[in-house]
């Protein structure tokens, strides 16, 4: 015999001060990271250290919205509260960052998954799009061919 | 064989509250981390490997929550090996970090202790999911309740007053007055205790402990490479054992009354026959012992041997576990006042650390030189005890 | 002071499954396979001193679903010690408490009933919730995205899932010098890559752990005899066995490469490693995470 179980637990995930500046900028249109005093690396999205020196990092910096093409992935697997597929996703270093940061890329033609377009090339450049009403959430954003 | 010797280096925790909104999981583990290695004077690079303790992921919401903080212990190119006993887990960290150390496989290991017990809406809904969901789970046993359950027991058997639990309250909220990092400050009265909400009976909200969240950390080495340092807590001796589960089974067991739980003593046992200690109560100058409800407390006074079966309340009545007793138990105030959960046994054994290397601050117990830490995971299940010195053995 | 490698026995194991479905209740069936590795071993569980295990809370689903073990683990009035790591981790940890004498016999177990449970359920949570699970993306997609940074090129994300199985596994891990042992585990290794982010070389961890365990064990890839992979499903022969500096035919997979075994996986591989009574040193590898960035790895030989 088997009894049926399920967990639904609701969660408030802290994100913390630095995250909570990266969301609120998110609905200025406006994207944020942080500068480490020491080795002056922007890490996009902002964190409170710097993991290559561990030393706490207090300066945000405003990072450009165009960016190149990091790492990309077409996605044909569908899967439970996932977009549509076919969809792409990809880690872009936006300009004046030296981190990466994940999100979708729209605008591309994906209708034939054996021949990628040109435009998902790593080294590509994208520029960031944002939606009508940035709502301070990682999805108020995407990326499309430059 | 040849055991390699082990000792504690540094310790670094967090300032324990109710929700560290200004800071995410990550960055509040950093924290603990960036305190612990400067508390040690050891570098990231000198890390050979991480145990990172934190109990149930729901409470974080992240599955495997140690590679989300991976970057926040320089913790990228190591081994990395992720325990869980429940609220022992906090011990299970050192104690794993022991035997990798004592066996010969890493020289430097940094057990991290995370919890973050804000971000769900009601740590109960998560503690009703430890229990067995064919037989137990539908009649609402919780931690509470479990814990009541033994109370219930002390005071029918073991003379367990309101008294006696509320002098326990009031003595480790004064201690947490002089620990910094303590969740709760505020001074009560036994009659504040008396007062307070009841939750199960005989259990009231000033029996129990808060939520918090806080991460805490320490470095541990081999005993070749702390002979070099000025101060260094070295591990005498380790237990640890555990119980069956269903507390059904535990009532009326030759051996249990479920009133004095029988593993803390079993585990406790271990790391004194290791440690050679004969006379706990009078060899060990301090004890920092995992109790979060008042009641627990005094049955572990007989459990870890500091009181006779069934004299517990004795040590209360003589006031020998307050600061000025001559067996000083939780100085830094305990969980009762912090509890984040998975780090709460490793504050614990960190705070043993701090007594014997006479750098605990306010609370310092002087002269000590020999403490004990434990942690209880479970309802009274799984125990871990470990005896700290401030020399190695001879 | 010059320090022994570690250094344990193997007295007795025994794999139960895997298979679609093992019947019974999970306490049922992991006492079958402690029971059964300790007659294997022709130990009695006096003999052991503890119990050292690798289990998932959410795939188990029980907040602290060793509570509800501990009779049939066999750590009950003993030790007990518990990861949340593939298996192999708990071999390692396992292994540290005989090596350092803590322990003379210890059972080392993990399982994963996934007939009990719904494992894509829980593969969105391993994303941290702020800036990538509330994206939505296929969880496999994060390795992909790792495999293009490594190749410099687009990947697709067409992700052949795993198929859910369960199984128990238990080994009895005694001191090296024991009579009982019949096969030695002589090297330990593990190294952990970057968390999601994209950037280092996907079979880096892989790679450094395997690299370790030889290392300890005082063996050059050159002298394995085999190399047993456990998980691993979606990376290919060929780029495993150029990572780890052997030949392909050197490697063995399991007998179905797509089965999710959990966390059971490392400790199912060792012990049929340890079946297979190769001659001469034998690598085990795992590794977990949507990355595989959490990655162990054993030296095994028969005695």
């Amino acid at each position: 015999m088997r009894i049926p179980g399920e967990w639904r637990i609701p969660y408030n995930y802290t994100i913390g001060d630095s995250a909570t500046s990266f969301f609120e900028a998110l609905r200025e249109r406006r994207i944020l990271g942080c500068r480490c005093a020491s080795c002056e690396r922007v890490a996009v999205p902002p964190k409170s250290f710097c993991e290559h020196c561990f030393l706490p990092v207090t300066e945000l910096v405003e990072v450009g919205q165009h960016g190149v093409i990091e790492a990309v992935t077409v996605v044909t697997a569908p899967f439970a509260g996932s977009p549509p597929v076919p969809y792409a996703v990809a880690y872009v270093r936006l300009e004046g960052a030296t981190s990466a940061i994940a999100n979708y890329v729209q605008g591309v033609d994906l209708s034939d998954v054996t021949t990628l377009p040109a435009a998902l090339k790593i080294g590509s450049d994208v520029q960031v799009v944002f939606g009508d009403e940035p709502a301070g959430r990682v999805t108020d954003f995407w990326f499309e061919p430059a | 064989m040849s055991v390699i010797e082990v000792a504690v280096l540094g310790f670094g925790q967090t300032k324990y509250k109710t929700s560290r909104a200004d800071v995410g999981t990550p960055e509040l583990v950093f924290e603990a981390v960036s305190r612990a290695l400067a508390d040690s004077d050891t570098e990231l690079r000198d890390i050979d490997a991480v145990v990172f303790a934190s109990a149930p992921e729901v409470f974080e919401g992240v599955y495997e929550p140690e590679r989300w903080c991976i970057d926040a212990f320089g913790g990228v190119g190591k081994p990395l090996i992720r325990v869980h006993t429940g609220g022992a887990t906090g011990g299970s960290g050192p104690l794993a970090a022991s035997r990798l150390i004592s066996s010969g496989m890493y020289e430097n290991v940094l057990v991290v202790g995370l919890q973050r017990t804000s971000e769900t809406a009601d740590a109960q809904q998560v503690f009703t999911t430890i229990f067995d969901p064919i037989y137990e789970q539908d009649v609402q046993l919780n931690v509470i309740t479990g814990i009541a359950l033994v109370a219930s027991r002390q005071m029918e058997f073991f003379g367990l007053t309101e008294d006696h639990m509320a002098a326990i309250s009031v003595k480790n909220f004064d201690n947490a007055l002089r620990n910094p990092y303590a969740h709760l400050h505020k001074r009560i009265t036994e009659q504040d205790v008396k007062d307070s909400r009841q939750l199960a009976w005989p259990l009231r909200l000033l029996h129990t402990c808060p939520r918090s969240d806080g991460a805490a950390a320490v470095v541990m080495s081999s005993g070749e490479k702390a002979r070099n340092r000025s101060s260094a807590a070295w591990v005498r001796g380790l237990g640890c054992a555990a119980d069956v589960y269903r507390i059904g089974d535990r009532i009326h067991d030759t051996e249990s009354d479920y009133a004095i739980p029988r593993a803390q003593a079993w585990s406790a046992q271990q790391a004194y026959t290791e440690a050679g200690i004969i006379d706990p109560r009078r060899e060990l100058d301090v004890v920092e012992v995992y109790a979060p409800f008042s009641n627990l407390e005094v049955a572990y006074y007989e459990a870890l041997g500091l009181a006779p079966h069934g004299k517990g309340i004795e040590l209360v009545e003589t006031g020998a576990t307050t600061m000025q007793g001559d067996i000083p138990v939780v100085p830094s105030g305990g969980c009762m006042t912090a509890n984040p959960i998975g780090a709460t046994g490793l504050i614990r054994f960190g705070e043993a650390a701090l007594q014997v290397m006479g750098r605990a601050g306010d609370h310092q117990v002087d002269g000590a030189r020999l403490a004990l830490a434990t942690a209880c995971g479970g309802i009274d299940q799984f125990y871990t005890s470990a005896v700290l010195a401030s020399e190695p053995k001879q | 002071m010059t320090i022994p490698s570690p250094r344990v026995g193997i007295a007795g194991s025994r794999v139960l499954g895997p298979a679609v479905e093992l019947p019974g209740a999970l306490d049922a069936l992991i006492y079958n396979a402690t029971s059964a590795a300790l007659d294997d071993a022709g130990m009695s569980i006096t003999d052991v001193d503890g119990a050292c295990m690798a289990a998932s809370d959410l795939l188990d689903g029980r907040a602290i679903s060793t509570m509800t073990l501990t009779g049939s683990t066999g750590s009950f009035r003993k030790t007990e010690m518990r990861v949340c790591n593939d298996s192999l981790a708990a071999v390692l940890v396992g292994a540290a408490e005989v090596a350092s004498g803590a322990a003379d016999a210890l059972i080392v177990c993990s399982w994963s009933k996934l007939s009990d449970a719904d494992s894509n359920a829980v593969l969105p949570l391993a994303m941290e919730p702020v800036f990538h699970r509330a994206l939505g993306f296929h969880p496999a997609a994060v390795l992909d995205l790792r495999r293009s940074a490594e190749s410099g090129a687009a990947t697709v994300t067409a992700d052949q899932s795993l198929e859910s199985r369960d199984v128990a596994v238990a080994t009895i891990l005694v001191a090296g010098d024991s009579p009982r042992a019949r096969a030695h585990v002589i090297g330990f290794g593990a190294s952990t890559g970057p968390y999601l982010r994209p950037g280092e070389p996907v079979l880096d961890p892989v790679r450094a752990a395997a690299t370790a365990a030889c290392d300890m064990a005082g063996v050059s890839v050159n002298d394995l005899s085999a190399v047993h992979v456990a998980g691993l499903a979606r990376v290919d022969d060929d780029a495993l066995a150029d990572s780890l500096g052997v030949a392909t035919g050197m490697l063995v997979r399991p007998a179905e490469p797509w089965a999710d075994l959990g966390y059971a996986a490392g400790l199912t591989a060792m012990c049929r490693a340890h079946e297979a009574q190769t001659t001469g040193p034998v690598l085990v590898v795992s590794a977990g995470g949507l990355g595989y960035e959490n990655a162990f790895a054993v030296v095994m030989e028969q005695t």
